[in-house]
């Protein structure tokens, strides 16, 4: 055969043989590619209606494309003989890759959520595989999982072998196999109950079939088997697997849950689609993701366990299984404690240590595979090959200027930047110091220098269709020159097969490079729903722009993703910061609005506890309820979690400004500063550090900075006249308020500055127009009280003020923190009332 | 159905001249005319009623049937005058004021910002309850104008303009 030409295939050599016929590699001479081809075993195609059967399931299975899925190219035949020409693999069958060893966790993960996804898009398209088991199993030397001969069972094909599907096989092959030792009995133990009895067979046969593999591949066990066909039947019928915890205490409980619920004998009981059972592996993979960051264990967790038959030195006693299901040994103890670093077991020879299995970029949906790809490539480069350890991230230019994917160019930029920040190696530059780029025509070497950093990204996007296009290019500041760069086009709809395709070959080369734990970080997805992923992104586009139509709109779009994922932590996390820009922007009493900050941070955190952002908006919440040690405790552990997270520390600070910790408060808004070089809102907080610290002319310098920054941000204004005012220049005040005032178009609390600064330049009569004007405004919409009282404070009208402080304090004026120290209370500072309302925040 | 049949009457709500429109109300170059649904059942109101309809007090013209307010984007006259006379606002009150309201559960939201009088005219026609404003010399054909206080635009103690 080897040399000979069949149809149009150039046989090459043979691949192997056995009961399920022989498999040759081939040429492909029309299309050049390289192929295997199978034949028909001798003993069916003689059969002309297997045949025919044959062909007709065949052209079904051809017509599914997926990535887990081994492709059927042709059917063709070489005179009678049919033959199957089907995608050529490099890499091994679970059966032959788990011999000896059993996969870490992860590993595990990675490995079954792909065999699910490759079961539900051939379940989705009406075809049973029937013959799930480990040897049907390929892995690539990519790690991406390929089920072979899908469908082929139900035609008897590779019968001797894998026997298929008892209702459509020969009786006298059951019959054999049920009183016949050896090479059949592998194949029955996959068997479901329904397909044992010879029902009728639906989809959820291969779930329990899967369970069977999971349990397999976790333990190096088949939970339901016997020494002969027959009793291996009746443990499927009957019996009851030893619990997989009990074999492998190292993996979560809901590990067993799942693979349990897969193996239900009844099929009503058992999971009702392999795509219930990928959503629950993903939700495992996320929510064990969070677990190992936040408890930290150690690497030896990621490494392959030897199988518990091989005997191998070091290998749990726990671990060890008898060969038969009623002679199975447990472990002594019934609650199993995972392994500690001590008991982790050994790496058998000639296997080398695997970091993290082959993590993959199973969200889904094209800009989270972009990004993670994106991410997963920066971190190579920078950490290898440019001993680059500073980068800026851009934001994507949105080429056509399409305003339904202009979050996207933000949102791109804002996703890459937060999964690389995680990594401790690597200084990335936040979101807000490079926002200000946004749609501009910029040297990328330029703006790299701006932001003190070593390495710039830039990225473009276009929306063709439904698919997206996305280029990439990473430049090294010094010279100007592209480290890499790279061109994706992603179908919504179809995203995870090109981008699984390409993880894999980018994440083998990580692990070069990035710890376990750090490989983990980047790839970890905080929701696997793509819809609820780009509502994510809206909302945050939208509260990036930190306006009051934003943050109306970003509440809508986080509240979107978090119906379209009530287990979305990150999109709870955003609620929380929306609604507390709400208290920022005084667009209500932080009466009313702070408890929706907290409900949501801490519905973020039941969600995920590791995630610094709701830490970091629970603490806000704490902040303003005057809860001191509960705010300093939340901003503490935000910052433990994700040093780089730029908001703990400018909140932090503002904290400690309030409390007259200037040094500490210095030190965080330094840091913060760090982390967001070109940030106004940090430099806004470092100028009232320096103001609340009687330090004018530093913070008229800072403040002037902030306005630099972006000359449209009247928060910068109001910081700056309130300096100058300190200072004592109340005219250059004035002039800064009015700025605000314009830039605003009429904010309120701007009009409330420039009363201000008017009393304290004597113009009385004009400040008194604006109290006024307040009033009146407060009769439609939430004027701050605090503001009121100032005004009244500088014109010396004391009790009026405190009866717009006592109304503030009703409000929770986040005002009212920072009583300790604001020099505009200097006046009234020796009033009991005053002593009395700092009592009551709890600054006495 | 009824809105894909009202979407349906664009066509026919093509903005033309003033007097062509309606030639028995009295031109008035400067006024802002406030345009209805003919099936809204109101023809007037005083000032202080429309406020309430405008603050989003108002939601309901008829039982049945809800108030959609149509509002053009910052920028045009047209919102110029209506946040000034009747809403007595800034531009940043203005979004305040709604962000509070829905914020509170007052309203489920704010009112719907159009980007010129011709879609202002063909969202008003095709949305039943929808009430927009519009310069006196541009009504569309097929539109209610609402007379305010008993006046109509162009009518002396007529309050938009």
């Amino acid at each position: 055969m080897i040399g000979k030409t069949i149809s149009h295939y150039r046989i090459l050599s043979a691949l192997g043989s056995g009961g399920m016929g022989v498999v040759y590699l081939a040429e492909d001479l029309r299309l050049g590619r390289t192929v295997a081809v199978k034949f028909l075993p001798d003993t069916l195609a003689a059969d002309r209606l297997s045949i025919e059967r044959f062909q007709r399931e065949a052209r079904a299975v051809s017509s599914l494309n997926h990535p887990n899925i081994c492709t059927l190219y042709d059917i063709d035949r070489d005179g009678e003989l049919p033959f199957l020409v089907m995608e050529h693999l490099e890499g091994q069958t679970l059966k032959d890759k788990f011999h000896d060893v059993l996969p870490p966790f992860e590993e595990f993960l990675d490995l079954a959520i792909q065999i699910a996804d490759g079961l539900d898009a051939a379940h989705t398209k009406g075809i049973v595989h029937r013959d799930v088991k480990p040897a049907n199993i390929f892995v690539t030397t990519r790690g991406q999982i390929k089920i072979m001969d899908f469908g082929l069972a139900k035609v008897g094909f590779g019968i001797s072998d894998s026997t298929g599907n008892r209702s459509e096989a020969p009786t006298a092959a059951i019959d054999a196999m049920l009183t016949s030792p050896g090479s059949t009995m592998g194949t029955v133990a996959y068997m479901s109950p329904e397909q044992a009895r010879g029902e009728e067979l639906d989809a959820r046969t291969d779930l329990f079939s899967f369970g069977d593999v999971m349990y397999e591949i976790l333990t190096g066990k088949s939970p339901f088997h016997g020494n002969t066909v027959a009793l291996t039947f009746v443990s499927i019928l009957t019996g009851t697997a030893v619990g997989l915890r009990q074999l492998r205490p190292d993996v979560p409980e809901e590990v067993e849950r799942i693979v349990s619920k897969a193996l239900e004998k009844s099929r009503e009981m058992r999971y009702q689609s392999a795509a219930e059972v990928r959503a629950d592996l993903k939700r495992l993979r996320r929510d064990s993701s969070a677990t190992r960051i936040a408890s930290d264990v150690s690497v030896s967790q990621t490494a392959p366990i030897a199988r518990p038959d091989t005997g191998s030195a070091g290998t749990p006693s726990a671990r060890r299984v008898s060969g038969s299901a009623s002679n199975q040994t447990v472990p002594a103890s019934s609650s199993p404690a995972p392994p500690s670093a001590s008991s982790a077991p050994s790496v058998p020879s000639g296997e080398a240590p695997r970091a993290l299995g082959r993590s993959r970029f199973a969200l889904a949906g094209a800009i989270v595979g972009a990004l993670a790809l994106l991410s997963v490539v920066l971190a190579f480069w920078l950490l290898r090959d440019t001993g680059g350890d500073s980068l800026a991230v851009l934001p994507f230019v949105n080429v056509a200027a399409d305003p339904s994917i202009e979050y996207l160019s933000d949102g791109l930029s804002e996703s890459i930047i937060n999964n690389l920040s995680q990594l401790p190696k690597l200084s990335v530059r936040s979101f807000s110091s490079v926002a200000r780029y946004r749609g501009k025509d910029l040297n990328p070497a330029a703006a790299g220098k701006e932001l003190s950093v070593k390495t710039v990204l830039t990225g473009r996007l276009v929306k063709r269709g439904d698919e997206f296009a996305i280029s990439a290019e990473l430049i090294d500041v010094r010279n100007d020159r592209q480290i890499w760069g790279a061109k994706y086009t992603r179908k919504v709809s179809d995203m995870m097969t090109i981008q699984d395709q390409i993880s894999g070959e980018i994440s083998d080369k990580l692990q070069m490079r990035l710890s376990g734990e750090e490989k983990q970080r980047l790839t970890r997805h905080a929701t696997e729903n793509t819809e609820a992923y780009q509502l994510y992104l809206q909302g945050r586009y939208f509260w990036n722009k930190r306006t009051l139509e934003g943050v109306q709109q970003s509440i809508d779009f986080f509240q979107q993703a978090i119906q379209k994922d009530a287990r979305y932590a990150l999109a709870y996390a955003g609620e929380a910061d929306a609604y507390a820009l709400m208290v920022d922007l005084n667009v209500l009493p932080a009466r009313e609005v702070t408890p929706k900050v907290k409900a949501a941070a801490t519905k973020a955190l039941e969600l995920d506890d590791s995630l610094s952002e709701a830490h970091t908006s629970l603490g806000f919440a704490k902040f303003r309820e005057w809860d001191w040690s509960g705010a300093e405790q939340e901003f503490k552990r935000a910052i433990s979690l994700n040093g780089a997270y730029w908001p703990a520390h400018a909140w932090y600070g503002e904290y400690l400004t309030a409390l007259g910790r200037f040094d500490e408060a210095q030190a965080e808004l330094s840091r913060a500063g760090e982390l967001s070089p070109m940030s106004p809102a940090v430099s806004v907080s470092q100028g009232y550090r320096a103001y609340y610290a009687r330090k004018a002319a530093l913070a008229a310098e800072q403040c002037q900075k902030a306005a630099a920054m972006e000359a449209s941000f009247a928060p910068a204004h109001i910081c700056l006249g309130r300096a100058y005012l300190q200072k004592g220049s109340p005219a250059e005040a004035n002039t800064e308020f009015r700025k605000a005032l314009q830039l605003s178009d009429g904010d309120t609390n701007d009009l409330a500055a420039l009363g201000l600064g008017l009393a304290l330049s004597h113009e009385s009569a004009e400040a008194r127009k604006i109290l006024d004007q307040l009033k009146e405004r407060a009769q439609q919409t939430y004027v701050q009280p605090m503001w009121v009282a100032v005004i009244h404070v500088a014109l010396g009208e004391t009790d009026q003020a405190f009866d717009w402080m006592k109304k503030g304090y009703e409000d929770q004026s986040p005002w009212l923190a920072y009583l300790k120290v604001d020099p505009l209370f200097d006046g009234v500072r020796q009033d009991t009332r005053f002593t009395a309302m700092l009592r009551r925040v709890g600054l006495d | 159905m009824r809105n894909q049949r009202n979407i349906s009457r664009r066509t026919f709500l093509a903005v033309v001249p003033f007097a062509l429109a309606a030639g028995n109300i009295p031109a008035a170059e400067n006024d802002i005319a406030i345009v209805v649904r003919p099936d809204v059942p109101v023809d007037n109101l005083t000032f202080a009623e429309l406020r309430r309809v405008m603050l989003g007090d108002r939601q309901f013209w008829a039982s049945n049937l809800k108030v959609t307010l149509l509002v053009r984007a910052p920028g045009a006259r047209e919102r110029e005058v209506v946040l000034k006379t009747i809403y007595q606002m800034s531009e940043a009150q203005f979004r305040q004021y709604w962000i509070a309201k829905v914020f509170r559960a007052e309203a489920a939201s704010g009112p719907r910002i159009v980007y010129s009088n011709e879609t202002a005219a063909e969202l008003t026609g095709a949305i039943p309850g929808a009430i927009a404003f519009v310069e006196a010399n541009q009504i569309p054909k097929g539109l209610k104008v609402l007379k305010i206080n008993g006046a109509r635009p162009g009518e002396k103690g007529y309050p938009l303009r």
